[in-house]
């Protein structure tokens, strides 16, 4: 018999229960680690921007990231194009990349003057 | 010796093992913490001719930037957030539908907006799924 450490909810049986959702732990399943965790911040220019940080695995990893507004007031997913109100309506978050060597953030400044972006990325355990 | 706790795949020791991909929980590593999980739904019935934008939101006050995950539904399709389709001519049967979604240190946001021609009108329901975990992004 395959020994097992298992946590369940509050509530739930843990001698008994089957669905994954109801354990806080179970060694049966894998956790999803964070293997890295950083910030990286870029001064942009009018326009697309491609930037680039190293993330310094051996393999191509999954990865997820956010960037905050330089309004400092809001974090977007990628995929975030603009704000329609004003005065949101200058920063795009586009694309997150990720190839064997480097996490790549995809964008668009409208702004006339230049900008520092931050971003905050992760990552994960599994390989792609 | 830092102490640690870690639990290997069956057949792995957790004494050896250097993959953590083979390790079911190690405590060198963190990982996401749940928080709390919903659904929010934006309904669309604009003319021709017409941009616009419609936000919904639900509040988290977790008073910090939250890590979050937003899909949207699609037609039949489940996937992440920030997609965009269009369809049609410009300038007459175009239409343009974008799904975007950020947080605040207090609310998760969801938003459609998108434009139709001059001999379109567009009337739809997104539906989306966020996933909120307690890992702050300090940023």
């Amino acid at each position: 018999m395959t020994r097992q450490i298992r946590l369940s909810k509050s509530g739930k049986n843990v001698l008994t229960e089957t669905d994954p959702n109801e354990f806080i732990f179970h060694s049966a399943y894998n956790t999803f680690k964070i293997l890295a965790s950083g910030t990286a911040t870029f001064t942009i220019g009018s326009g697309l921007f491609t930037k680039t940080v190293a993330h310094g695995q051996s393999i191509i990893p999954l990865v997820f990231a956010f960037m905050i507004c330089d309004t400092n007031e809001e974090v977007m997913l990628p995929g975030f194009q603009w704000f329609n109100t004003s005065p949101y309506d200058d920063l795009g978050f586009y694309q997150l990349y990720v190839d064997a060597t480097n996490v790549i953030f995809y964008g668009r400044s409208f702004k006339a003057t230049n900008t520092d972006i931050k971003f905050r990325y992760f990552i994960f355990e599994s390989p792609l | 010796m830092t102490r640690k706790i870690v639990i290997a795949k069956t057949g792995y020791n957790a004494l050896t093992e250097t993959d953590s991909d083979n390790l079911a929980y190690s405590s060198a590593y963190n990982t996401l913490k749940y928080y709390v999980s919903g659904s929010l739904t934006i309904n669309v019935n604009v003319g021709s001719s017409t941009s616009y934008s419609y936000t919904n939101s639900v509040n988290h006050n977790l008073s910090l930037f939250p890590f979050h995950i937003i899909y949207v539904k699609y037609s039949t399709n489940w996937e992440m957030i920030g997609t965009n389709y269009s369809t049609g001519i410009w300038p007459t049967t175009y239409i343009y539908r974008k799904f975007e979604g950020w947080v605040t240190k207090t609310k998760l946001y969801v938003k459609v907006r998108g434009n139709t021609g001059t001999d379109v009108t567009d009337t739809y329901s997104t539906d989306f799924r966020y996933k909120i975990f307690k890992n702050n992004l300090n940023l």
